[in-house]
């Protein structure tokens, strides 16, 4: 009998590592959807040169081969219409105070170092671009987890491998941070190319980027941001801008308030860098401009539409005619329990919600009213402009130290726009 | 001189987890790109300290007849502790902090089982919820960092052959342990207790005492376990292991899969130490053959599901035949 279980369990050992072999779901999503850039997908370079191989291999390099793809990028557009690769956008970066820490965390240069990370760092180490062109490359992306927010950024990563030939791969880490850290040192055992990395954690990016820095591989930190010490070892960081949207927003919600009462913050995961962001770009602007508007509480209660709608429901009973706004740091996840626990009092007319990310359920709350306004964060383009850099990379081009996307405000004027959703 | 006759199953059992790991490496080494490299190696060995060292102080507990569910709350507990410490005061003031916060919860743990008369699995749950609101008050649900990162190129620098600071730490804690719960008296009193308690006190031996230390000694690894954590990441988040694969979940499942008896009295914890070098093993094989972080999970939950159930087995094959005589049983059955 003994004999028997032992041999079973080595069984049972093998079936664990085939089942180990066959895609995550998440990755049998991102392959499986259909790309509305599909039939320019399909006619990449890499393909081209299969089908003409004779003479390109006689006439072109691979990186006159991989720049051809970027006549390809600026027509392709998301699955909303909007484009997928935002080139030529410039942010503009102030002057970095002497000491931003001294500074009142009610001021928007505390957060400068947040905001602008890595504008200013030295690089070290960052190894040399090849300039040999992108296709064949092996790019390696570690990612948060599976959502359907970052299968649509994938799907955008996708798009653009495809184009110019990447090899793509994606770990998924389902947020935890140790995982993410196993996922790293995994990564660097399979020596890629190129490891894109959106770090779980503002603070643990600084020994990530580190750790992949050291091993030799190049870096492009992505979506989320990181302190600022740890971008001296990433190539660039790419991703939204988190912070110029919240503003935009901020004087919205002054202009529709005049100025005055409470508002309350559900803000993103603590950790991370949007935790800071998608409360302190309205703090900071708030406090700027609309000085007699209070602030009643910030809590970080998760991306749960159940905890969110119990934050806001205790928030209602607590500040009663106080509470004028509510803000949210996801329209599809908080944005719902905020909606739901401001219907439940009654409260539609004299509670206004504001909010981040432009799911199907943001754009339809936005739509209905319940919303009055949220930030465009296009998961696609995010995804398609981490990718579009690695490929510039490898092509020799030279590459900022941050790479962002322009902000945009979705309100009720401009919705139908941004249908169908990306996520 | 009388030699005892030892069946090939029963030495297959007594070796098993010894025998998992060769299996793996072997099976890995053949089926899984860059598995073998001296990078992976190092890489495993050093992601099994966490689990290896607090499955070393659970099976502690276990061999007791305890058992401690809090350990997982306990090791974010020192990892926050040791950061908080170490920024006031320095590395030394930072691991003696820790060290004391996990011998205390674990101390407190063992006060309230012995004392209260209440089984383990409540008070040490109960602790672990209890210190996880407590990690979010203090932290405010945040990460909070070192402000020097020196101690982290040193711990995690590879010091000898594949092995980093921090493994040949760990592997030196455990050595420690494994010595004094084998080789003096004291430590086999820890196997008595959890086996036979009564035959324990009737011998002279204070129970409570033992189980009290034994509970101690479990926060105090579990805590050991965080500020290695901490120290080779920089970083301590008061939620760590909640999403992926748990260090509780591993903790655990190493513990049964060293041959840890559920019911005291039977285990090693250089067993369990291998046990969780052995499922990390699998967890980069797996990693290397493109499976997911559900894969692993899946993976640790079936092992431990099979060794439990083997557990159970053979636990119900010992009482049917505890006081018989196992050939005169068999024969009177065939008659």
């Amino acid at each position: 009998m003994k004999k028997l279980i032992t041999f079973l369990i080595v069984s049972l050992l093998m079936l664990t590592m085939v089942v180990g072999c066959t895609p995550t779901p998440a990755e049998e999503a991102a392959a499986d959807v259909e790309t509305p850039s599909e039939d320019v997908a399909e006619e990449t370079p890499e393909e081209e040169t299969e089908a003409e191989e004779p003479a390109a291999e006689t006439e072109k390099s691979n990186l006159e081969l991989s720049l051809e793809g970027d006549a390809l990028v600026g027509d392709l557009k998301a699955l909303d219409n909007q484009p997928l690769v935002y080139e030529g956008f410039v942010k503009e970066f102030p002057v970095r105070p002497d000491d931003p820490d001294s500074l009142p965390e009610t001021d928007a240069g505390h957060y400068y170092d947040l905001e602008f990370a890595g504008w200013s760092q030295e690089k070290t180490n960052i190894p040399e671009s090849p300039a040999d062109g992108s296709i064949g490359k092996k790019v390696t992306m570690i990612i948060h987890g599976e959502h359907a927010y970052y299968s649509a950024y994938v799907r955008g990563c996708q798009t653009i491998a495809d184009i110019y030939g990447i090899e793509f791969n994606v770990l998924w880490p389902n947020w935890d941070l140790t995982t993410q850290n196993q996922m790293i040192d995994q990564a660097i055992n399979d020596k890629p190319d190129m490891i894109i990395l959106l770090p779980l954690d503002t603070e643990a990016g600084l020994i990530q980027c580190k750790k992949i820095n050291e091993a030799g591989i190049p870096l492009i930190v992505a979506h989320q941001l990181v302190v600022e010490e740890a971008l001296q070892y990433a190539v660039c960081w790419t991703g939204p801008d988190e912070w110029a949207p919240r503003r935009v927003l901020a004087e919205m919600i002054a202009e529709e308030t005049g100025g005055t009462g409470g508002y309350a913050i559900l803000t993103h995961n603590a950790g991370g860098s949007t935790y800071f962001s998608r409360a302190y770009g309205y703090i900071t602007k708030l406090a700027e401009i609309a000085p007699d508007m209070e602030l009643l509480d910030l809590q970080a209660p998760g991306l749960d539409a159940a905890a969110a709608k119990q934050v806001a429901d205790d928030w209602i009973k607590l500040y009663g005619d106080d509470l004028k706004v509510i803000i949210t740091a996801g329209v599809s996840n908080q944005g719902v329990g905020a909606v739901e626990a401001v219907a439940a009092a009654g409260k539609e007319d004299d509670i206004l919600i504001y909010g981040a990310g432009n799911s199907k359920i943001g754009n339809d709350m936005v739509k209905d009213g319940s919303t009055v306004a949220m930030n465009y964060e296009p998961p696609e383009a995010c995804g398609a402009t981490a990718l579009k850099t690695a490929a510039d990379w490898f092509n020799g081009k030279v590459i900022p130290s941050a790479v962002y996307l322009p902000a945009v405000v979705i309100t009720l004027d401009n919705v139908d726009d941004f249908y169908p959703a990306q996520w | 001189m009388y030699k005892k006759k030892v069946k090939i199953s029963t030495l297959i059992n007594n070796k098993r987890i010894y025998i998992m790991l060769v299996l793996v490496s072997i099976i890995m080494t053949i089926i899984a790109p860059n598995f073998s490299t001296s990078y992976n190696v190092t890489t495993i060995i050093k992601s099994s300290c966490l689990s290896a060292l607090v499955a070393a102080g659970f099976t502690t507990a276990m061999l007791a007849g305890g058992l401690d569910l809090s350990v997982g709350s306990v090791i974010n507990l020192g990892a926050v502790v040791a950061i908080y410490f170490t920024n006031i005061g320095g590395i030394f003031l930072g691991v003696i902090a820790a060290m004391f916060a996990g011998a205390i919860v674990g101390l407190m743990n063992g006060f309230i089982v012995t004392k209260g008369k209440l089984h383990p699995f409540i008070v040490t749950l109960g602790m672990m919820t209890t210190i996880k609101g407590l990690l979010y008050i203090i932290t405010g649900s945040c990460s909070i960092s070192l402000d020097n990162f020196d101690v982290v190129s040193f711990i995690e620098a590879r010091v000898l052959f594949l092995f980093t600071a921090k493994s040949l730490i760990t592997i030196a804690i455990i050595i420690i342990l494994a010595l004094f719960l084998t080789k003096t008296r004291k430590g086999r009193v820890f196997y008595l207790i959890g086996g036979n308690p009564d035959t324990a006190w009737y011998a002279g031996y204070k129970v409570d005492r033992y189980k009290l230390a034994a509970f101690g000694i479990s926060g105090l690894f579990a805590a050991i376990g965080g500020i290695l954590f901490v120290y080779s990441t920089g970083v301590a988040i008061p939620n760590m292991g909640e999403a992926g694969v748990s260090p509780q979940l591993l903790v655990i499942a190493s513990s049964i899969l060293g041959g840890t008896s559920m019911y005291g009295g039977t285990g090693s914890v250089v067993k369990s130490a291998v046990a969780a070098l052995t499922l990390n093993t699998l967890f980069s094989g797996l990693s290397n053959v493109g499976a997911g972080y559900e894969v692993q999970i899946f993976s640790c939950g079936l092992l431990l599901a099979i060794i439990v159930i083997y557990e159970a087995y053979s636990t119900y094959k010992d009482d049917l035949y505890r006081g018989q005589r196992k050939k005169l049983l068999l024969e009177s059955k065939n008659k």
